[in-house]
């Protein structure tokens, strides 16, 4: 290791300070398990891995995939990036927060491209996407009551 | 900067040629030629980022370079302020003020005054409020009791993260969130109150701007330091001995804040006991006034039902604010008897049996008493207890006292309860009982070990050192029973069992010398009695130590491999090591550890016992001990007593050795010692098995306590003289690694309280001695005159860092750091190596106690808490008592984190809270010692090392059992049940 004489400046100060693999794997394994990242569990991984607290903040608070409180009953997740916006987008996120805006089983979040531009404006229930012109009230109640079917089969 | 390399490259700055050494920053080698150029982000204490981009300048490129990044080339043309140079960091303010708040509430800049950010907005004449959209706020955090957090004043520049990273090795803060909404952030994005932060300050040190700001500490504003007094000074607190700056307002007679100063050992860092730990002096509690005790108090004995043993008063009886001798009580007396149950001692219940006095009635007494016991018992009726907190000048003038007044070495003081057997072990072995070399060689050390100490809570300074060496590529191997959070940056952590410590080191040496990895030149050379030692160490092969020490025999022989093939290794210990009845023996195994591997007299080696107290070296040095006079020279030989009845112009000079502390504590029972003098010692709360002392303190015909605050030892006074506290004289101090410091008065004595060294002299001359010390300067120059170690220095010389001693020539030296280079200080010079066989603690776990106890500190309290206590920031943080319990221990106790506790071993019993520690192994318990009403000493055994005399205060057999409510219990202190407990709002030692 490289004594702080020889180490070359300009090498930015925080770089390889935390020797060790990416912790990404293992935030992953844990919300896999649980469904999202309850503090106990960060706090063991922490000391497990022998790694600051704050290094794994920065990871959850930067990649809005990391779930840092327990997932309600359904997800919705709406694209706002530029096809979707062109075919309504802003709209129909509007209408999803006007109707689920304070409903606690159902939590609305803008995303970014969820690569189904072609039933643009986009949106997934529960991580599947929903047709273009499925009725979305239905599709979120059936998540909601857990009777959603099977994906519809994709049509690529 | 500092490089390896001795290439130089030579470059044009702003016109100058400037050579400098090859891989020189561009800012730093502007510095060096005189050219400031404005930098947020970097501060040379710290690797440099390059993120706030204020730095940049013109080399000619297609883009500015950051100048605290870039390094120097040969043929380089720096600009560093163009027109255009200039105008890119104008508007770098001009978009950086945008979101910060108005100068007028900007929390640096109505404190302290400095912000740098608005010192560049004045520079470039740039206005806040041009037109700049401004984000809704990032937020504010005041969770923490002392500083303050202000998201919109933050730049992001990331020198808090190194700061706490880099310099303290705390880890705590990262940043959270991205693009516009990032903020600092501490662990989980938790508040800074609640987080792991244990409040060292050197962010709030490090941040430019009004981002981290210190809180006024008891009302006293905080303001630039223009309008303060600034008085260089060093912390009174731990052997570390750091420097800092008290920033005094005049006007209010009281300390603003505190600045850590540049020093070649602590090199400016703080932690919070140094930083926000000084306002106890300033305690409505201190004593103003002499205290002679009631006739109606006698026959003498406790006076608090605390201190009596007596339980379950109810909560809000116990208050603490001052009448008689204090100071009016005021607010915060009202604010701790609401909230506190227990706690201090109880004024309102002891002052009324003392009555006020003058001094010279006061002064009278004691000289009329100590004489006449004297006079009817002779020498041994006499003992005396000096302090480790008190000056080298005190500590110097104290012995002198005791030795020439009364013809007793009865003198003695805490280093009895640290390290005597450290030193018992030294002085047999190496013939000195201080350090071989500093704490901050050991970034020079291949491989440290560091054993049975917890350095990050009791030497918090110097284990930023330990944890930074690391990052450099220091091998740090911790051995502790208790898992640290030096064990967090330890390469390898061995948990040991409580008391095996002679084992683990014996099976490493047996592994050193089976793989042949000692030196055998040092060996032949250097040391004697080896064949004593490999004979012992070969009936401990790592298995057998493993079955002993619970450590596998793998990681005793990676332990001895890391060890053996290191070029330079270092040991540090604390109490963890001398706290036993093998205390001795324990260090005896280090110093072999470093005796058969080479491992002292070079750069990076050596041998440091971390010293507890911050004048527990110099107060050691200056012959506070029974069995030595001034400089270690020995008290029962007949040539030193001649030289110093010579010296100190007397005759009769005791020829035997005194009685050490617990012994002074054992013959005041059977009537030996008679009348005790105690400069600021609290034996009542600090010695073993406290019912014991008890009655020993009950005994003494006479007792006089000079102390700052009503400790619970001074409940058995005769007599109390108000002392003052370190803020309020002038002394010399001498840390862990031999550095004598000069402490400065910073405030005056409160009241009637009068410098302690005064008042020992104002004894001595009443007792017929005629001393006539004008100053602790005149003292001092007596101390140097009467000690080779101490040759040379002065307080003209001792310099704003201090100097260490030894030291051939201090006007240019900063003293000698390594010792031992040639020969050692023993008659032959050799280093004695002596064999140690393990044995077991003198009480073991039983059906009936099955828990093994573990006493220490906290980083946010010292020893018996009449201190830290009384500090706000302090107080705050860690406010209550608690038993450290592994959580599966716990839960098979059905106890709970938070749930009350009682405790009990063979000697007493105490209730305190429950607190789930993931760092105590199963099978142990830990308590800090600093909580009266839940003294751990209660339950410690007084059982004494046989060489040091120091107590077992790291090993004993207890009970844990969920404490029912209400149900009285003999023997222990009140809890007074939890209801009035604060919790914690911000613990640190997590």
């Amino acid at each position: 290791m490289a004594t702080a004489q020889e180490r070359v400046p300009g090498v930015e100060a925080r770089a390889g300070k935390f020797p060790g693999p990416s912790l990404i794997p293992a935030l992953h394994a844990i919300q896999e398990r649980v469904g999202w990242l309850p503090r106990e569990e960060l706090v063991a991984l922490s000391r497990d891995v022998r790694r600051p607290l704050y290094e794994i903040e920065g990871l959850i608070s930067f990649y809005p995939h990391f779930r840092t409180r327990p997932p309600v009953k359904v997800e919705v997740h709406a694209c706002r990036d530029l096809s979707c916006w062109l075919q309504g987008a802003g709209r129909r996120i509007e209408e999803l927060r006007d109707r689920y805006g304070r409903d606690a089983d159902v939590e609305v979040t803008e995303v970014s491209c969820i690569g189904r531009c072609d039933v643009a404006p986009a949106v997934a229930v529960n991580e599947t996407p929903a047709a273009a012109t499925a009725d979305l009230g239905a599709v979120i109640g059936a998540a909601r009551s857990g009777t959603a079917g099977e994906p519809e089969a994709r049509s690529y | 900067m500092v490089l390896a390399t001795t290439r130089t490259v030579t470059l044009t700055i702003d016109g100058q040629q400037i050579t400098v050494p090859d891989g020189t920053t561009i800012w730093a080698a502007a510095k060096a030629a005189g050219i400031e150029i404005p930098v947020l982000c970097h501060d040379e204490r710290y690797d440099p980022v390059g993120v706030c981009r204020m730095c940049v300048v013109d080399t000619g490129a297609r883009a500015y370079a950051a100048a605290c990044v870039r390094p120097c080339e040969d043929g380089m043309d720096v600009k560093t302020a163009t027109p255009d140079v200039e105008r890119n960091r104008a508007t770098l303010t001009e978009l950086l003020l945008a979101d910060q708040p108005p100068a007028a509430r900007d929390p640096k800049q109505t404190t302290t005054g400095d912000n740098e950010l608005l010192a560049l907005a004045e520079r470039y004449g740039v206005t806040r409020g041009g037109g700049l959209p401004v984000s809704a706020g990032r937020g504010a955090d005041t969770s923490n009791p002392v500083i303050a957090v202000d998201h919109d004043a933050c730049i992001l520049c990331d020198r808090c993260v190194r700061a706490c990273d880099d310099i303290q090795g705390n880890d705590v803060i990262g940043r959270s969130g991205k693009g516009y909404a990032t903020r600092i952030a501490f662990d989980l994005n938790d508040p800074m109150g609640s987080s792991s932060c244990v409040t060292c300050g050197e962010c709030v040190a490090a941040c430019p701007t009004g981002a981290l700001t210190n809180k006024p500490i008891r009302g006293i504003p905080i303001r630039p330091r223009t309008e303060l007094k600034q008085v260089d000074s060093v912390c009174p607190y731990c052997g570390v001995g750091c420097a800092l700056t008290y920033h005094v307002d005049t006007e209010r007679g009281a300390i603003a804040y505190a600045e850590g100063r540049d020093q070649p050992g602590s090199k400016s860092r703080l932690c919070v006991k140094g930083r926000y730990g000084w306002d106890y002096a300033a305690s409505p509690q201190r004593l103003t006034t002499p205290l002679i005790r009631r006739e109606s108090a006698y026959p003498k004995g406790p006076l608090s039902a605390d201190v009596r043993g007596e339980m379950n008063r109810p909560p809000g009886e116990n208050g603490d604010g001052a009448a008689g001798g204090g100071r009016k009580g005021g607010k915060e007396g009202e604010r701790r008897r609401r909230r506190r149950p227990g706690g201090l001692v109880d004024y309102a219940e002891v002052l009324p049996h003392f009555r006020e006095a003058t001094w010279e009635e006061a002064l009278e007494l004691v000289a009329r008493r100590l004489t006449e016991i004297y006079a009817g018992g002779g020498p041994g009726a006499i003992a005396g207890f000096g302090s480790a907190k008190c000056s080298n000048e005190e500590a110097y003038l104290f012995q002198k006292l005791i030795r020439t007044g009364f013809h007793t070495n009865n003198v003695d003081h805490c280093t009895r309860l640290c390290h005597a057997s450290s030193v018992a072990a030294l002085f047999e072995g190496i013939g000195s009982g201080a350090v071989s070399t500093t704490y901050g060689d050991v970034v020079n050390a291949d491989v440290a070990i560091v054993t049975g100490s917890n350095p990050t809570a009791n030497h918090p300074v110097a284990s930023s050192f330990f944890k930074q060496a690391r990052r450099n590529g220091t091998t740090i191997i911790y051995v502790d029973p208790r898992a640290d959070k030096m064990s967090d940056h330890a390469d390898i952590f061995c948990q040991l069992k409580p008391g095996t410590d002679v084992a683990f080191y014996n099976g490493v040496m047996h592994e050193l010398i089976r793989l042949g990895l000692t030196d055998r030149e040092f060996i032949e050379r250097r040391t004697s009695n080896y064949d004593a030692l490999a004979a012992t160490v070969a009936d401990y092969p790592p298995e057998r130590a493993a079955q002993i020490t619970g450590i596998d025999a793998d990681v005793i022989r990676r332990v001895a491999r890391a060890w053996g093939e290191a070029r330079a290794g270092i040991i540090f210990w604390g109490m963890g090591i001398s706290q036993h009845t093998t205390g001795t023996d324990n260090a005896r195994c280090l110093i072999a550890m470093c005796a058969i591997t080479g491992n002292v007299g070079r750069p990076g080696t050596g041998l440091h016992p971390l010293r507890g107290q911050n004048n527990v070296q110099g107060a050691s040095d200056m012959g506070l001990i029974p069995m030595f006079y001034p400089d270690y020279k020995k008290a029962d030989d007949p040539d030193v007593r001649a030289r110093f009845e010579g010296l100190w112009d007397t005759t009769d000079l005791d020829p035997k050795r005194g009685l050490t502390v617990t012994e002074i504590i054992g013959s005041a029972l059977k009537g030996g010692v008679r009348a005790m003098y105690m400069m600021g010692e609290n034996p009542f709360l600090s010695d073993p098995n406290i019912n014991k002392v008890r009655k020993a303190l009950a005994a003494l015909e006479f007792l006089v306590v000079q102390d700052i605050f009503l400790t619970e030892t001074a409940e058995f006074a005769d007599v109390i003289l108000p002392a003052s506290s370190y803020l309020e004289k002038d002394g010399t101090y001498t840390n862990t690694d031999r550095r004598v410091q000069l402490g400065r008065k910073v405030l005056d004595p409160p009241g009637q309280a009068r410098v302690d060294w005064e008042v020992v002299q104002d004894i001595a001359n009443r007792i017929g001695l005629g001393w006539n010390y004008a100053s602790a300067r005149e003292i001092f120059e007596e101390i140097v005159s009467v000690m080779a170690s101490y040759k040379n220095l002065s307080y003209d010389n001792l310099g704003p860092g201090g100097k260490l001693y030894p030291n051939p020539d201090p006007e240019h030296s900063d003293g000698t750091v390594v010792m031992f280079g040639e020969r050692f200080n023993t008659d032959d010079g050799l280093a004695h190596l002596v064999p140690a066989e393990w044995l077991p603690a003198k009480e073991l776990p039983s059906p009936e106690y099955p828990l093994v106890l573990n006493t220490g500190r906290l980083l946010q309290h010292w020893h018996t808490g009449s201190m830290t206590r009384r500090s706000f920031a302090l107080d705050a943080i860690s406010p209550r008592a608690e038993v450290y319990l592994n959580p599966d221990d716990a839960a098979e106790l059905g106890l709970a984190d938070g749930d009350m506790a009682r405790v009990t071993s063979r000697r007493g019993t105490i209730e305190l809270a429950a607190r789930l520690s993931h760092r105590e192994a199963r099978g142990n318990c830990f308590i800090p010692f600093h909580f009266r009403e839940a003294a751990a000493n209660l339950l410690t055994i007084d059982e004494i090392d046989p060489f040091g005399k120091i107590p077992e205060f790291k090993f004993c057999a207890v009970r844990v059992e969920a404490a029912l409510p209400g149900a009285p219990e003999p023997g222990g202190a009140a809890p007074g049940g939890s209801a009035g407990h604060a919790a914690a709002p911000g613990a640190g030692d997590r």
